[in-house]
């Protein structure tokens, strides 16, 4: 019995460091992918009435196309503070720029070119097109000076969507849509100047590169998506 | 029972050894100590500084990423949804789950794309190393951090050399000041920002197709690898496969977040 004893104090430390170590090294390699499963889940915004089925972010996926941007399950905050995903555009067509609020060269004059294509859209038609900005400025571009954009901007938030994110969902969207950016020792960025248009799957039909382009190739692609 | 228990204590202790061992070696990195980085194109600061973290000693291996896929199903090469990889995802492969007879587990896992690459990373609890980050670590040589014109050298004689057939094992080529092996002369590696790389030509027409392109200039001219760097991350996708490009990861240490992510 006292062998007994001995054995299992002998054994019981080496399970216990044993464990010890499995949980040092697996939870490492958890499956990054559930985390946001959940968060999906909670999203809310003012689209929700649109979003008809609620399930994971898996299923979800399996809803969109091999070439939907709507794979992406990141979670964005609206100019409202609402969390938003990217899929509660889906069913309609979308006219999307990455930008950053305080940019006082290329942004204002892209999102000048945006109004220029929404201006083209007739006017009973314009409920089912979105239009999408989103912030490669996380620290400076709260949802607050994002609303306050859309205001000094004109810009009719039953269409438009403002959107900030977290730093990596923003780099990976950029790197899904061919968006380059640098953030410049100033606290400004480099970026290229890029509209890009989604088909009502989220996938990218066209887009438009540099400032002040003419607009009616664009609006003719957007137009017949309708 | 006392027999069982007496066998089976030494063998909890061996494999608890074992796992111990077998976790150290899989993907050994070494820290990177706080540095500066002089970017190909500056703007109004020549010197980026860096701050420290941990890198792979080696880049990821076939190995290593057949294991990440046998647990992310979604990564396999049937499974890849297209907008994450091209079809040249995994096409050296024998199948899903099979590296074949022609890839060496230990060779660098080359035709992956950006999203495969840092889905990796994530998995293993690590991340891509940024543009500065990559190349500070990979301008040391043998025995400086630093190394200059010798290995500007070595870069291009690796470039004018073919591609072999098969990929050679990781490790097999040069160990830098670091202790980083296969930074230069086995494959390219992803950065997490290779999309930041804006500049290309005259200043004054692109100022149309990118902002703030104007006010930059090249710093070290003579620096041709770096130069080809640079062209090859500006002209990828992230959902290239190439068939020498790969990836090793990086960690930070407890520090906040490197700047320029």
């Amino acid at each position: 019995m006292k062998k007994y004893i001995i054995t299992v104090s002998l054994v019981l430390p080496v399970i216990f460091i044993s464990l010890l170590i499995l949980n040092f090294t697996a939870p490492d390699k958890k499956n990054y992918e559930s985390g946001k499963g959940e968060i999906h889940n909670k999203v809310t915004s003012g689209f929700e009435k649109e979003k008809h089925s609620c399930c994971s972010s898996e299923e979800d996926a399996e809803e969109f196309s091999d070439n939907s941007i709507y794979q992406l399950n990141s979670v964005w905050t609206d100019q409202q503070g609402e969390k938003f995903s990217l899929s509660l555009l889906k069913g309609k067509p979308v006219v999307l720029t990455m930008f950053f609020a305080s940019c006082t060269y290329a942004c204002p004059v892209l999102v000048n070119d945006m109004k220029r294509i929404e201006s083209e859209i007739p006017k009973r038609d314009l409920p089912s097109y979105r239009f999408v900005l989103i912030s490669i400025d996380p620290e400076r571009d709260t949802p607050q000076k994002l609303a306050r954009y859309a205001e000094v901007k004109n810009l009719d938030t039953k269409r438009w969507t403002l959107l900030t994110g977290n730093p990596d969902d923003i780099m990976e969207l950029a790197a899904l849509i061919g968006f380059k950016y640098k953030k410049n020792s100033n606290g400004d960025f480099s970026h290229s100047n890029l509209i890009t248009f989604l088909d009502s799957n989220g996938e990218i039909i066209h887009q438009q590169i540099g400032l002040n382009q003419d607009i009616s190739e664009s609006a003719k692609i957007l137009l017949a998506q309708n | 029972m006392k027999m069982f228990l007496r066998n089976i204590t030494p063998m909890i202790f061996i494999s608890g050894f074992f796992f111990l061992v077998g976790a150290q070696t899989k993907s050994k990195m070494v820290c990177i100590p706080d540095g500066y980085y002089t970017p190909l194109y500056k703007d109004s600061e020549s010197k980026i500084k860096v701050e420290s973290f941990y890198m792979d000693v080696y880049p990821v291996t076939n190995g290593q990423f057949l294991e990440f896929v046998r647990e992310n199903p979604k990564w396999q090469r049937s499974k890849i949804k297209r907008i994450f990889a091209d079809k040249g995802y995994l096409k050296h492969w024998l199948n899903d789950l099979e590296l074949g007879d022609k890839v060496d587990p230990r060779s660098p896992v080359t035709n992956i794309s950006w999203f495969a690459a840092k889905a990796y990373a994530e998995w293993a609890g690590k991340r891509l190393p940024t543009v500065a980050e990559w190349e500070y670590a990979a301008s040391a040589g043998k025995n400086k951090p630093y190394a200059g014109e010798e290995l500007i050298q070595t870069i291009l004689d690796w470039y004018s050399k073919r591609s072999p057939e098969k990929l050679p094992q990781v490790g097999s080529t040069d160990k830098n000041y670091w202790g980083l092996y296969d930074m230069h002369g086995l494959i390219w590696e992803w950065t997490y920002n290779f999309n930041s790389a804006l500049v290309a030509g005259d200043g004054s027409l692109e100022r149309n197709l990118y902002c703030g392109a104007g006010g930059s200039s090249s710093t070290d001219a003579k620096n041709y690898p770096a130069f080809m760097r640079y062209g090859f991350r500006s002209s990828l996708k992230a959902n290239y496969t190439v068939n020498n490009l790969g990836f090793r990861c990086v960690k930070k240490i407890n520090k906040n977040l490197i700047s320029g992510r």
